[in-house]
């Protein structure tokens, strides 16, 4: 079921770092009837984006950002003008840079789980992958307790180290992600030590 | 929408206002004869005199780290010993020490020592400073003289050739250059261009340097500019923006590379074009000369007989030193093949930005100006309210794309 519709030119006018980006895009936007726990769909109508470019679908759906990052923000905000704003107008700006310069003037995600990841990484801005993994343990094990040692290792506690964040995270319900990224990475780890054996 | 040629007349005036004015010329050019007069008083023979884009008249402000930087301006200071009887190591640090003995000089001078030169910061006039980057070096030996002779270049340039110092890991080895012979290369192509139009260009150039001169007859040649030169300066001012922005600066062309294909190029071309008919020109045979990538030198040369100025011989590129024939200025190329690649690349981008992007419209061309020149810089220097431009919109959120 689809809960909205909205398709029609958009020009893009937009600067970053001083650089400036313009173009039109023929952009319709899907929001399905179960949004937001379902995120909305937006394409590119007039074929102004290149078929390889490698940040959509193969039906032309744009890939705006990690799934985990967009769960975060639909938690907080469900108003479809500040996706645009935030999402579907940069990623338009994201596609313009890359084919002018060949390089994404914010950077990339990694496809699948490592982008999540990535993602996770930045969100809880710490330095190694281990304290990636001990905070998501943290977030799909425990609840939110301010007292508690943050499971980031700092030694702080946690409402003087990733409270906030934390908290966020764990209102957005990002615990079945985690758990889900947190199985794929012990199968990943199991099979490749039962090749290992095998070698 | 703004007319073709009142867009040319606003991209000419943004890369004129990247060009040495009057005032740094003079400035500069007092600076490195006081530079040279001072090391002879202290009785160090020499004769110091410019190299590069100076002496060529094609300076661009350089540009890193996306930032408009202080010019770069290169001096030869050629000594009076014979090569056979010093060391490049002497020559490199007896230019030094004798610098240091002035309270003046050892205050410019920077504490780095680079491995050709040895720089002197100048303090900023109008908010642009300019550093003078002296290379020390003495007349070429007698034997290398004679094997250019042989190599085909005139008695008379080959005896222009300098040895200049370079230091790897702390040795220092001679390095054959010949600058004044290229001048004299690029000067012979460059005069019928010079003298198109010339006394009407002196008495534009009057214009805008009467603070400086007080007749037309004071300008020196070296002010001004054909549209060759101006060609060459779009080239180099595009290239540095262009390889910054693909975050590959080390994978730029060199000056030397696009002043002598643009030169050679230039001296089929009728000389009264002006800066955009002559870009044109040169970007169309550039475009020829892309080809090489796709067909076989066979092909390449049957197509295009009279096209060897970037040569494939045997899988290798070449571009000839037109001062010294058998250095081959795309060396590089052969060593990373995608410097080729990125050079066609580059060239067609080029021709977007200063050639196609007359018709395109007006909002889309000021940003064209902005990402080339800078938003603060062409707001500055071009009357916006002439295009129908709209305010762009700050991006502030950065999500980084991604895929399942």
């Amino acid at each position: 079921m689809i809960l909205k519709f909205f398709s029609g030119e958009f020009i893009l006018n937009h600067v970053y770092d001083e650089i400036r980006m313009t173009g039109k895009f023929d952009l319709e936007i899907v929001v399905p009837g179960a949004f937001p726990l379902v995120f909305p769909r937006v394409r590119e109508l007039s074929n102004c984006i290149d078929e390889y470019y490698p940040h959509q679908y193969t039906n032309g759906q744009f890939c705006l950002a990690s799934d985990l990052e967009l769960r975060m923000f639909f938690s907080q905000d469900t108003d479809i003008c500040s996706f645009i704003e935030k999402y579907v107008i940069p990623y338009l700006y994201t596609y313009r840079f890359y084919e002018e310069y060949g390089v994404y003037p914010y950077g990339e995600r990694s496809h699948g789980t490592m982008g999540n990841l990535e993602y996770l990484k930045d969100l809880f801005q710490v330095d190694d992958w281990k304290q990636v993994l001990d905070i998501m343990l943290f977030v799909v094990q425990s609840s939110y307790r301010g007292h508690l040692l943050c499971p980031c290792g700092s030694g702080k506690r946690i409402r003087n180290c990733h409270g906030e964040i934390l908290k966020k995270v764990m209102n957005a319900a990002l615990q079945d992600e985690c758990r889900a990224i947190l199985f794929e990475i012990e199968r990943e780890c199991n099979r490749k030590a039962k090749n290992g054996k095998r070698n | 929408m703004r007319k073709k040629e009142l867009r040319q007349q606003d991209i000419l005036k943004l890369i004129e206002g990247l060009d040495t004015s009057p005032t740094m010329y003079k400035n500069a050019t007092e600076k490195y004869k006081a530079v040279g007069t001072y090391l002879q008083d202290q009785g160090l023979v020499c004769d110091i005199f410019p190299q590069g884009s100076f002496s060529l008249g094609t300076v661009v402000r350089p540009y890193r780290e996306s930032k408009e930087a202080d010019y770069d301006l290169d001096f030869i200071c050629c000594l009076g010993d014979q090569k056979e009887e010093t060391t490049a190591k002497y020559v490199k640090n007896v230019v030094k020490e004798t610098l240091c003995k002035s309270e003046v000089y050892k205050d410019k001078l920077q504490n780095v020592e680079w491995d050709k030169c040895w720089t002197l910061e100048y303090a900023e006039v109008n908010g642009i400073g300019f550093n003078i980057d002296i290379v020390p070096g003495v007349s070429e030996s007698d034997v290398i003289v004679q094997s250019m002779v042989n190599n085909g270049l005139s008695q008379e340039d080959a005896e222009l050739a300098v040895a200049i110092t370079d230091k790897k890991n702390q040795n220092y080895f001679w390095l054959t250059s010949n600058p004044r012979a290229y001048k004299h290369w690029f000067e012979s192509i460059n005069k019928p261009f010079l003298e198109y139009d010339r006394q009407n260009k002196r008495r534009v150039l009057f214009e805008k340097s009467r603070t400086v001169y007080n007749s037309i007859e004071e300008i020196p040649e070296g002010l001004e500019r054909s549209s060759l030169q101006r060609v060459i300066q779009i080239l180099k001012h595009h290239r540095d923006v262009y390889y910054c922005r693909i975050r590959k600066e080390n994978f730029k062309p060199t000056s030397a590379i696009i002043t002598t294909i643009c030169a050679e190029i230039a001296k089929e071309i009728d000389s009264s074009l002006n800066v955009f008919e002559l870009l044109q020109e040169i970007v169309n045979d550039f475009e020829i000369y892309s080809r090489n990538q796709i067909l076989t030198e066979e092909e390449f040369s049957r197509q295009y007989e009279t096209k060897n100025i970037i040569r494939k011989t045997n899988g290798k590129w070449f571009i000839m030193n037109p001062v010294n024939p058998k250095d081959n200025l795309a060396d590089s190329w052969n060593d990373n093949p995608e410097k080729a690649e990125l050079f066609f690349k580059w060239v067609m981008v080029m021709k977007k930005d200063f050639l196609d992007s007359l018709q395109i419209e007006d909002n889309d061309f000021v940003a064209l100006l902005e990402n080339n020149f800078g938003r603060d810089y062409v707001k500055k220097n071009i009357n916006l309210k002439e295009y129908a431009s709209v305010t762009p919109v700050i991006i502030a959120n950065t999500p980084k794309p991604w895929r399942k």
